[in-house]
């Protein structure tokens, strides 16, 4: 009887975890920066994002390779020199939405998330703003935050030719659905 | 019994605090299952190591204009007043090349050298995948050369024919790791013409080539070739070419600033002809590839 007990509390215990949790696994990150020979623009569609409706939890991860550029000698020095994605493969998030959000209702909720960001390594505690739009049983999510290349030790080699800006503008759309 | 569901419990109770990092290792770990895997990039910075060709292609609709320039030996017999060899440029080619497709290439170029036009087929058959599924990258490249200079005595280019070579090389490349990468390159130079009559028109070499990074943006470079040619072997005016460079890359530009012993830069012109040894007289000379690319 205990031993029945027990199965059926794991069970639960799976259950649970299982149903709160939703996954993206092709978010659209692209990141703008203004430069003075040609603005610098790419597009990332392998963006990953698991989201704990129970709990908040949030977390990304953005492959630096799988940023597309318009040029791709600049994908090749923006993963060699810039982000260096050989030691530093995947930019991440893990964090929780501030706000109480009924994942169940419809709507639209303006949102925080605070937790910490990772890119080239360096990892800093930052708080965000989102829009979620929830739909039956999918959940968008829009956000834009500005990166400073020097806040994550990313130094611009003084040699270039395509000088690129300090700031970076990053742009995330990511669709979640229930995770199986 | 009891005492495991205590456990579990109190397990489920420290599980909330690192929830965040069990998501990231969860959402991690469902990536690794899905990741098909990749193509490795940048095994060289350029389509040459200095002589030798890499398995860098030129991306599609990208062309490379390119200058390379060969001086005379540093030991050159007017010493200062010819900047040790710079007055006396023993080649320069210049080449148009293109991006057809992101694994074929075409070039055209033409060098001081006999007057050497060259055109020339790149093909990218392999390339090395960071799974190791794929260990190297493999291309293959095919050249014509025609001399348009004029005949030096009777019997040289007596027929139109004798004006043309061919290039076939092999180019087996291995990035192992994000500082060095290697290469080797079989390859068969055919001469239609040939003036002294115990040199062959076929003739067989391997080369080496390699880059070892130790920046962000410039490397050492080297390569090296071996021709199997009794004659030249035996001959105390040939010596096997070896190169030696430093390379930068600026965005779009790769300078490589570097000492040959070889003359000439189109390899059927420096294969079968270096005369001149890096240990004997400072029979090396400074030398310099530019590429410039640009997106049509």
């Amino acid at each position: 009887m205990k031993k029945i007990i027990f199965i059926l509390f794991l069970f639960t215990a799976l259950g649970c975890t299982a149903q709160s949790i939703y996954i993206c696994r092709s978010g659209e990150t692209t990141f703008f920066s203004k430069a003075p020979l040609e603005d610098i623009e790419a597009v990332n569609k392998n963006t990953t994002s698991l989201l704990n409706t129970a709990t908040s939890d949030i977390v990304f991860t953005v492959p630096m390779k799988a940023f597309k550029f318009k040029k791709d000698l600049m994908r090749e020095h923006f993963n060699e020199k810039y982000v260096e994605s050989d030691k530093f493969p995947d930019a991440t998030f893990k964090g929780k939405i501030n706000e109480k959000v009924d994942f169940t209702k419809d709507g639209i909720y303006k949102v925080t998330a605070t937790g910490k960001l990772k890119i080239h390594g360096v990892e800093k505690d930052r708080t965000e703003k989102g829009t979620l739009v929830i739909k039956g049983k999918e959940i968008n999510l829009h956000t834009e935050l500005e990166v400073l290349v020097k806040d994550f030790n990313i130094e611009i080699p003084q040699l270039v030719f395509e000088k690129v800006s300090e700031k970076i503008d990053v742009k995330l759309d990511a669709t979640y659905v229930p995770y199986k | 019994m009891l005492k495991y569901l205590k456990l579990i419990c109190l397990l489920s109770l420290t599980i909330p605090t690192f929830a965040q990092d069990d998501l990231l290792k969860m959402l991690q770990d469902s990536n690794k299952t899905n990741k098909a895997s990749e193509p490795v990039s940048a095994t060289f910075k350029g389509t040459r190591v200095i002589s030798a060709h890499t398995t860098e292609m030129l991306s599609r609709r990208n062309l490379d204009f390119r200058v390379a320039h060969r001086f005379g030996t540093v030991g050159d017999q007017n010493g200062y007043h010819s900047l040790f060899g710079l007055d006396n440029s023993s080649d320069i080619r210049i080449a148009f090349e293109y991006g057809l497709t992101d694994d074929i290439t075409l070039g055209f170029s033409r060098s001081k050298q006999l007057e050497s036009y060259e055109g020339f087929i790149k093909y990218r058959l392999l390339k090395q995948t960071t799974n190791n599924k794929i260990p190297v990258s493999l291309g293959l490249v095919v050249n014509t050369v025609v001399a348009g200079v004029d005949s030096r005595y009777n019997t040289e280019y007596a027929k139109g024919v004798h004006r043309f070579s061919y290039f076939y090389e092999a180019i087996i490349a291995r990035k192992v790791n994000s500082y060095l990468s290697l290469e080797i390159l079989p390859a068969l130079l055919h001469r239609n013409y040939v003036n002294d009559p115990a040199d062959k028109n076929d003739l067989f070499t391997i080369g080496a080539g390699g880059r070892l990074r130790f920046s962000r943006s410039s490397a050492i470079v080297a390569d090296y070739y071996y021709v199997f040619s009794d004659i030249r072997q035996n001959s105390p005016t040939y010596f096997m070419p070896l190169a030696i460079g430093y390379e930068v890359e600026t965005g779009g530009h790769v300078f490589s600033l570097m000492f040959t012993n070889a003359e000439y830069i189109v390899e059927n012109n420096f294969l079968p002809n270096t005369s001149t040894s890096w240990f004997k007289n400072f029979g090396f000379r400074f030398s310099f590839n530019i590429s410039r690319i640009f997106k049509i």
